[in-house]
């Protein structure tokens, strides 16, 4: 592939707390607006806390999912002061940090997130041919030595995108896991600061001038959310993800491997016909949404050599 | 001697009934669902599922319902004589009501009519394994239910953790019956069911009906010496002096970590800003409940505990 010439990434958002109770971003954003900018920066940055009232409560949200609030449809809705606190907070958001789709939106925006999911670092995406986020992956993977980094891609077009990192030119969630939701594993602030440190270094390596290598990168598409097994009345969950499947995420599930173990003792198996890479795997906040585990697709997916253009 | 062994066999009334309470915490997911559970097999097999009668109670029904520990105020500390018998008014947190319906059904807590038995299960997300929790070091029908725990749970660890309040004191559920214990096991986030976790709590549910039936119909238990952690003190994290927040996390050589020995010089915290602090004290202790999340709002980063020995006689069922 030839090597393709990209815009400098001048301005970059840092965000935390987009779930309340996610709290290694919280605490991440929390030491970054205290050591406030002296102007040397090579890369303009924003620190944000996204969803100020659940970082409060420690809650994931107030009223609504924040992370859902992002698609062109929500951020376009007119709003009230009856309006969910995180409907108004997600137009807010767009307007300091977008407009999604904008000329004026930031160049990259990171999003932190934490999972109750055995899912190691994941860069979660809209896109598996942004160049920048890819080689930002790739350098993750090179650099951080003991926490794997993959990358996941839901291919949803850009107007139905619901999530904040949607909102920049470039963006991902930058999800660690495991963590439960309203603790702080040192480790776990440890990962997401080495992490978000990387990506501004390999952001101003690439402002600088330098040419990153092109390669390949093992990109995780998702095909399909798999529920828990259900009372058929009350709704109420009967089985709990299986022993063999629990903290097994992006381990290879073939069909007729255990899925679920009911709290009666009875093993049921994945029936799909397709041996896919399960992730997401015993969600805390999944619970309410329907999901027990995702499932995707692997491929290699090639990269060009990249270098900045500044003109 | 054989005179000295009989001397020290102890006859202790049958035990008629006990209570399984899960949901106490709406969010600790295990308890939930092996009273559901439990529910399910009373209904499909009849009364006779178990050896004895059991009680099942989803304690906080409205936080199970929201997946939250509490609605108002948390339940587990609800249950002091003051709070039980306090007027209920339109304004009375939820919890408060809940826990006088409670002390209705399994109590009234103090009389002869109280149920026998509360095993109240709980989950934390600290690596405590299963632990035992009582509220005091003398009574010998719990602790021989910790003793045989210990026996038959192999799996995981099994500890005793008394918190040795007096009786008059005691503000949790399992103080409204004539002998009660918190069954905790983690870890475990929040509004999550791990299978394993759910596999542990089962069984030692299931132990404890067993213990309870083999003592009814006349096994003597054999005395011993019990290893027990006895409840020292709370530690809070560092935090900013203005805004409370927290300035550290447990350190990752603390995290997960609970019961083993605690040292001075022993690092306890690492800083946001990369700063270790360590415990200065003298005293060698035991800490547990490291890194629990219901505990930050209480300025709780770890408990610590002294380990002991209780010396417990043999018992038996009294026969009238």
């Amino acid at each position: 592939m030839k090597a393709v010439a990209m815009p400098t990434v001048s301005r970059v958002a840092v965000c935390g707390g987009t779930h309340g109770n996610e709290l290694a971003g919280v605490y991440l954003v929390r030491e970054r607006l205290k050591r406030r900018a002296d102007g040397t920066e090579p890369v303009s940055v924003v620190t944000v806390m996204s969803n100020p009232r659940a970082v409060q409560l420690c809650v994931r949200y107030v009223e609504t999912d924040l992370n859902r609030c992002f698609t062109r449809a929500t951020l376009s809705a007119p709003v009230s002061e009856t309006s969910p606190y995180e409907m108004i907070r997600s137009q807010e958001l767009n307007a300091l940090l977008g407009p999604k789709g904008s000329a004026q939106a930031v160049d990259l925006l990171c999003d932190l997130h934490n999972t109750t999911a055995n899912t190691g670092l994941c860069l979660i995406t809209y896109s598996d041919c942004d160049w920048i986020c890819l080689h930002i992956c790739k350098h993750l993977q090179r650099e951080m030595a003991s926490t794997p980094v993959r990358y996941v891609h839901f291919d949803i077009p850009l107007n139905e995108a619901y999530s904040l990192d949607s909102v920049g030119k470039h963006g991902f969630a930058m999800e660690i896991g495991p963590q439960p939701h309203s603790v702080v594993r040192s480790v776990i602030f440890s990962a997401m600061q080495e992490g978000v440190q990387l990506m501004m270094d390999w952001i101003c390596q690439f402002n600088s001038g330098t040419l990153f290598e092109g390669g390949w990168v093992d990109v995780y598409t998702m095909v399909k959310n798999i529920d828990y097994p259900r009372d058929s009345e009350t709704h109420v969950i009967t089985a709990a993800v299986h022993p063999n499947l629990q903290d097994r995420d992006f381990c290879l599930l073939h069909p007729g491997d255990p899925m679920f173990l009911s709290f009666s003792g009875e093993t049921l198996r994945y029936k799909g016909k397709e041996a896919l890479y399960p992730f997401f795997i015993n969600e805390g906040a999944y619970y309410e949404k329907g999901i027990a585990l995702s499932l995707a697709r692997k491929r290699r997916v090639e990269i060009p050599s990249v270098l900045v253009n500044k003109h | 001697t054989i005179r000295e062994k009989a001397m020290a066999l102890l006859f202790l009334p049958a035990l008629a009934r006990m209570a399984v309470c899960g949901g106490t915490h709406g969010n600790e997911l295990s308890g939930v669902y092996v009273v559901q559970e439990m529910e399910r097999q009373r209904k499909e097999k009849g009364e006779g599922v178990w050896p004895i009668p059991v009680t099942t109670v989803l304690s906080n029904p409205r936080a199970v319902k929201e997946c939250r520990r509490y609605i108002d105020t948390d339940m587990n500390r609800c249950f002091s004589r003051d709070t039980l018998s306090s007027p209920i008014t339109d304004s009375s947190p939820y919890e408060v009501r809940r826990a006088q319906e409670l002390n209705n059904l399994l109590g009234l807590k103090g009389s002869t009519d109280a149920i026998d038995l509360i095993c109240d299960l709980h989950n934390t997300t600290s690596n405590m394994g299963l632990t035992l929790i009582l509220c005091t070091s003398s009574d010998w029908v719990t602790l021989h239910i910790c003793k045989y725990l210990q026996t038959k749970i192999t799996k995981v660890p099994v500890r005793v953790l008394v918190l040795d309040f007096p009786i008059s004191d005691a503000y949790s559920l399992e103080s409204v019956s004539k002998h009660g214990f918190t069954l905790e096991v983690g870890p475990q986030p929040h509004g999550v069911v791990r299978a394993d976790i759910y596999i542990i709590m089962k069984e030692a549910v299931d132990l404890t009906i067993d213990w309870i039936h083999k003592f009814n119909s006349g096994t003597v238990f054999e005395g011993g010496d019990v290893e027990a952690f006895k409840f020292i003190k709370s530690v809070d994290y560092p935090r900013d002096p203005e805004t409370r927040t927290l300035t550290a996390a447990i350190h990752p050589q603390l995290q997960d970590k609970d019961f083993c020995l605690l040292k001075r010089g022993d690092p306890l915290f690492l800083s946001f800003s990369g700063e270790t602090v360590n415990y200065e004290e003298e005293e060698t202790l035991h800490p547990f409940f490291i890194n629990e999340a219901a505990y930050y709002e209480k300025g709780i980063a770890f408990q610590l505990a002294k380990k002991m020995m209780l010396t417990i006689p043999a018992v038996r069922v009294q026969k009238d």
